[in-house]
């Protein structure tokens, strides 16, 4: 209870909350009232302004009332999935709290607990639980238990008394604020609410990180202590791949219009190379030290498990070691479909490849719109054509230019490493049409080009040849290929 | 905004304003469009303080128009880089054959060529293809190399240079190492190319060791190279890879060899007021120096090339000292030309600098 009374001013800070929009509305309609006795016409023009505005901070009202998230993910019934649900029941009754009415699985790097409540958060109708795709994929059934365990521990009250209130009053603030952002009037407002959320985030600060911490005790004890720790350790690791993932490989051939077949099978893959795993391995032993935002409940990684290596060691029960896949039914295809709930709808118009494919087709596509950009409507030899004039400069990238005070020297030599990589790049593209280039997938890196003979030996020097302004070479080897 | 009024109606930014719009004027661009290319360095170049007027005359000094950043250069070094300019590398090289194994005018002649073989190296690519195998043509090469490198970084701050211009910088700078070790191959017995891979050194951030190496180098083939203390000097200076102590140690023991290498703790003096130390010139080490330094200077360093940057350094140092009438003394033989190291320090540039120190010592002396 050491933390009660900044916990009943966090409380109370909550519930002047709607005081504080009621206030904002109030004032809003005595100005328009007020101008309209003036002159009606001020008072129209006015309308246009607080309208909106009256009608966001109503809406805000409702939302904060009573929280009804716009339930993202899939659900995932007790019936399909009897183990996730008897473990989750499990876990939930060791933590202390009632274990939730539904489970949806997201595609997030994350877990979480939500309520959708009344009274702003002070009474509670429904209790939601998600979980990540991504933890199935990556973690242990031991580690995703330590996990889960931590977010039902949010709502054990065996700490302190308005601890859940304090937490989903911060969920609420915070989802007011988010909604004034994303309408258009509503955001003249958004610096006064701002405020009063930055005040409240400081008041509850402490409060939050406390129970951060006693959800990571109640974690450790439901899951053991290394489950506990490595499953933070892991967590760091599985979100940053992830975001390799969709950037470098998911989303490769996005333009292009296509998406992977396997993105939960690609992702293991990416999980599972040989070559990243000493990254990841760094990652997973020097956990980030500081916390992700001003705003972040949590304090930082590296501290919590800190604090959980200080503690008594608690074992790990047994039966954790499978991978936490072994929970779900038909895991894979369940992982699936709910990897695939991650893209904006334009997703369901985009052709499935295997791996090989969509990484070769994306590297082509994005390699022929390099090209184009480079070459701004000018023609491979017209490029040659500037090198033997000496002009290097005007195939250089225009947002780039050499410094003032450079000579010539200076100049042809700064810009001779970008015009190397934009002249092959060129080239490749021109290569790739005639089928003499091609990418091939790896998990470890980039993807790779293939060139064909005689291009994979000779064309790099010829390239560098043609920056020094001979371009013979570089136009016999393109001579068979010339469109 | 008020910003806005302050550069109208502070002096020093309305000054700075009315020469910012002349130059956009010449450059045909608004005042403000041509503000938005220039960063704060630039900026701070047109906040050029007045001086005061002195009557430099009455001395037997040039007139502060007159004074040029312009290097004096000894008459046949002038000719044969004229004609370099020109395309012909004929006369530098005649004229680097004939100086021989006088390494510390080599090291200069080697600089004046390499700056124009920077600017275009057309006569350099004719020289040593005529001469593949010449040290001299290879030094000049490897030394316009790390020129062309530092006109890639230029001589702004770290923060005012770009991730391109570092990456051509340390590429360039690299190649220019190698050629400086090609050019050591080709002519053992000279310290050149030893002494410019010293600079070269600081740029690509060497550590003590492999500098302590390089340095090994140029102490075996001349052990007084006046050029090669400048550059070490340098880097063991507390903003590069050294500190206070190890700059006056190195100055101290490189003075102690020669008269002409007693400059150096004046350099040292310059390097601690340029970090800001407070009263760097009064020091007894300074003033040992100039007792060594200004006889030299009267006698046989009178006529030496490298003694221009010397005489620049015992100017200011005088001046520092209240020594008025010494100073004036050193500033006749300097002219009108701002062409020493210790001029080269400030936002405003060589000539106000000059001009600056040498009013000072003007009334100084009255």
């Amino acid at each position: 209870m050491k933390n009660s009374p900044r916990a009943l001013l966090a409380v109370l800070l909550l519930a002047g909350f709607p005081v504080l929009v009621l206030a904002v509305a109030g004032s809003l309609i005595w100005l328009e009232i007020a101008a309209f006795r003036h002159s009606p016409f001020t008072a129209e023009r006015l309308a246009f302004l607080v309208g909106p505005v009256l009608y966001v901070l109503f809406a805000a009202l409702v939302t904060y009332e009573r929280s009804r998230d716009d339930v993202d993910g899939v659900p995932v019934t007790p019936e399909e999935q009897p183990q996730l649900w008897a473990a989750v029941r499990e876990l939930a009754r060791e933590v202390g709290t009632r274990p939730p009415d539904e489970i949806y699985l997201l595609p997030q790097v994350n877990a979480g607990v939500t309520e959708e409540t009344h009274w702003a958060g002070l009474r509670v109708r429904r209790r939601r639980m998600f979980i990540g795709a991504q933890l199935f994929a990556g973690l242990r059934i031991s580690q995703l238990r330590a996990i889960l365990g931590h977010e039902l521990g949010h709502y054990s009250n065996r700490h302190t008394r308005f601890a859940g209130a304090t937490y989903r009053g911060r969920q609420t603030i915070g989802r007011v604020v988010n909604g004034l952002r994303s309408s258009g009037s509503g955001r003249l407002l958004r610096p006064v609410f701002t405020a009063y959320a930055a005040v409240y985030y400081r008041v509850s600060a402490r409060v939050s990180q406390e129970q951060e911490l006693a959800a990571d005790i109640a974690s450790a004890r439901a899951a053991g202590t290394t489950a506990a720790t490595t499953a933070l350790r892991e967590t760091e690791v599985l979100d940053a791949a992830w975001w390799v993932f969709l950037e470098n490989y998911a989303t490769v051939a996005w333009s292009s219009g296509y998406l992977p077949k396997q993105l939960a099978g690609g992702y293991q893959l990416l999980l599972a190379d040989e070559t990243r795993a000493e990254e990841m391995a760094s990652l997973r032993e020097n956990p980030p030290s500081r916390p992700a935002s001003k705003y972040d409940s949590h304090p930082p990684i590296s501290e919590r498990i800190a604090l959980l290596e200080a503690a008594p060691a608690i074992p790990v029960p047994p039966g954790g070691e499978r991978p936490a896949t072994d929970l779900l039914r038909n895991g894979s295809e369940l992982l699936e479909a709910v990897l695939a709930t991650g893209f904006t709808e334009d997703a369901a118009s985009k052709k499935k490849l295997d791996w090989a494919s969509l990484v070769d087709i994306g590297m082509r596509d994005s390699t022929q719109a390099e090209a184009l950009r480079i070459r701004r409507s000018r023609s491979v030899d017209e490029l040659l054509d500037l090198l033997d004039a000496g002009r290097i400069e005007d195939l250089a990238d225009p947002e780039n230019p050499a410094p003032a005070g450079a000579g010539l020297r200076a100049k042809r030599e700064f810009y001779r490493h970008s015009v190397h990589n934009r002249l092959s790049i060129v080239v490749h593209a021109r290569l790739a049409k005639a089928d003499a280039a091609h990418w091939e997938l790896s998990w470890s890196g980039p993807a790779k080009l293939v060139l064909a003979e005689p291009y994979a030996t000779e064309l790099d020097p010829a390239v560098g040849a043609a920056i020094d302004g001979d371009t013979a070479a570089l136009r016999a080897l393109l001579a068979p290929v010339h469109s | 905004m008020l910003g806005l009024i302050k550069l109208y109606t502070v002096p020093k930014y309305r000054r700075m304003m009315k020469a910012v719009a002349k130059d956009a004027k010449q450059r045909g661009m608004g005042t403000f469009d041509f503000m938005e290319t220039l960063n704060q360095e630039d900026m701070a170049r047109y906040l050029t303080p007045p001086l005061k007027p002195t009557d430099v005359a009455r001395f037997g000094l040039p007139a502060d128009d007159d004074i040029t950043e312009e290097r004096l250069l000894p008459e046949p070094l002038r000719v044969a880089r004229d004609a370099y300019r020109a395309g012909e590398w004929q006369p530098g090289a005649d004229l680097l054959a004939g100086i021989g194994t006088d390494w510390d005018r080599r090291s200069t002649a080697v600089s004046v060529l390499s700056k124009a073989a920077a600017d275009d190296d057309t006569a350099l690519k004719a020289w040593r293809a005529a001469r593949p195998d010449d040290a001299d043509a290879a030094i000049v090469h490897a030394d316009s190399l790390t020129e062309v490198a530092w006109q890639i970084r230029s001589s702004h701050r770290a923060s005012n240079v770009s991730a391109e211009q570092f990456a051509g910088f340390r590429r360039v700078l690299e190649q220019a190492d190698e050629a400086c070790q090609l050019a050591a191959d080709l002519a053992p017995e000279d310290p050149t190319p030893w002494e410019k891979r010293c600079s070269i050194a600081m740029g690509r951030q060497y550590s003590r060791d492999d500098f302590r190496e390089v340095w090994a180098g140029v102490m075996e083939r001349d052990p007084l190279h006046v050029a090669a203390h400048g550059r070490a000097m340098q880097y063991w200076c507390a903003k590069w890879f050294g500190s206070h102590e190890l700059m006056w140690e190195f100055a101290e023991e490189g003075a102690a060899k020669h008269p002409k290498l007693a400059w150096l703790p004046l350099a040292a003096a310059f390097e601690m007021w340029a970090a800001d130390v407070k009263n760097p010139w009064q020091d007894k080490r300074v003033e040992q120096a100039l007792d060594t330094l200004l006889p030299w200077l009267d006698g046989d360093g009178r006529d030496a090339p490298e003694a221009r940057d010397s005489r620049a350094f015992a100017a200011r140092a005088l001046v520092e000292l209240n020594r008025g009438k010494e100073a004036i003394e050193q500033f006749r033989h300097l002219g009108a030309h701002a062409d020493g190291f210790v001029w080269s320090y400030h936002a405003f540039g060589s000539v106000h600098e000059f001009r600056k120190i040498r009013s000072r010592a003007c009334r100084l002396a009255k």
